[in-house]
């Protein structure tokens, strides 16, 4: 499968391939935000508040799919660096 | 907006312009158009649901298709419909969410279902069988703007190593979102079959 493909089934938006980015809501716009970088198949996959232009909810499950798609080995990803103004997104890092 | 896209071998300028457009006279037919078609969406989205087999377009197409047709939309509308309610099931099951609620007034609209005037400045959609709705465009006081000079510089050597996420979504609305994935992949030289792979 391509890169492209293989990030948006990661994201979950496989099914949502043909559409234009305005018939999405903003959490999943933020996930092909997300498959964009991932696509490249980067080492570093750096970060900026990635989170706050979304509900807290969306926001969470964004953050618990991030650490599932760095924890798993799916992607050559090694180092997350991310900005953020809130301590509950801090979860799961290894320095802050 | 101007923008630069990869394709093939060498860059591609691109030219956007968008435009604001006020219906002539009451919005009250666009509105009616636009909720009655979310509410098919819906509907479509219920069934959907609860149909646990694997469903392709010809058999969405054999159970929504006239009743849609018989709501007063037009063909394209009513195919644009039943896949969009598909890809909301599918997505939502995958993610092992709830039932989707739609609460957003959208519509695609297809290529034979509009006509751009531009001598007049007129964009008219054709809605459901016999309903028209004509719209003015607005000019927006940023008009396209060509570069006076500079130069676009893609890092292209070496291994891509760093993806990045920024703040606010950066997608290109005249993208598709498989387009907008592959955008760093092109850029990057891939070719564009390179990048998707094969359709699942």
């Amino acid at each position: 499968m391509g890169n492209a493909y293989r990030a948006l089934k990661i994201v979950g938006l496989y099914e949502f391939r043909d559409f234009y980015p305005n018939e999405l809501s903003g959490g999943m716009r933020q996930r092909v935000n997300i498959a964009r970088a991932i696509a490249v198949n980067p080492d570093i996959l750096l970060m900026d508040e990635p989170f706050s232009n979304l509900d807290p909810l969306t926001a969470e499950n964004l953050r618990s799919e991030i650490l599932d798609i760095w924890l798993s080995s799916l992607l050559p990803i090694k180092t997350i660096i991310m900005v953020t103004t809130k301590s509950l997104a801090l979860q799961g890092g290894d320095e802050i | 907006m101007v923008s630069y896209l990869v394709r093939g071998e060498e860059l591609v300028l691109v030219e956007t312009l968008r435009m604001r457009a006020l219906p002539e006279g009451s919005c009250d037919k666009l509105l009616e158009f636009l909720r009655i078609y979310r509410d098919a969406v819906q509907l479509i989205v219920g069934e959907v649901w609860d149909i646990n087999e694997k469903l392709s377009k010809k058999k969405l197409h054999r159970l929504f298709y006239n009743d849609l047709v018989s709501l007063g939309f037009r063909a394209h509308h009513a195919k644009e419909a039943y896949v969009y309610a598909k890809s909301l099931v599918d997505s939502a099951k995958g993610n092992g969410g709830r039932k989707p609620v739609l609460r957003k007034l959208s519509a695609r609209i297809d290529k034979y279902d509009y006509k751009l005037d531009l001598c007049n400045m007129v964009l008219t959609l054709k809605l459901r069988i016999d309903h028209e709705v004509k719209l003015k465009l607005i000019t927006p006081k940023e008009r396209v703007e060509k570069p006076s000079k500079g130069e676009v510089l893609f890092h292209l050597d070496g291994k891509p190593s760093i993806g990045f996420v920024f703040q606010f979504p950066t997608l290109l609305p005249w993208l598709t979102v498989e387009e907008n994935v592959l955008l760093p992949l092109m850029a990057r030289g891939m070719s564009k079959k390179g990048g998707i792979g094969q359709r699942l």
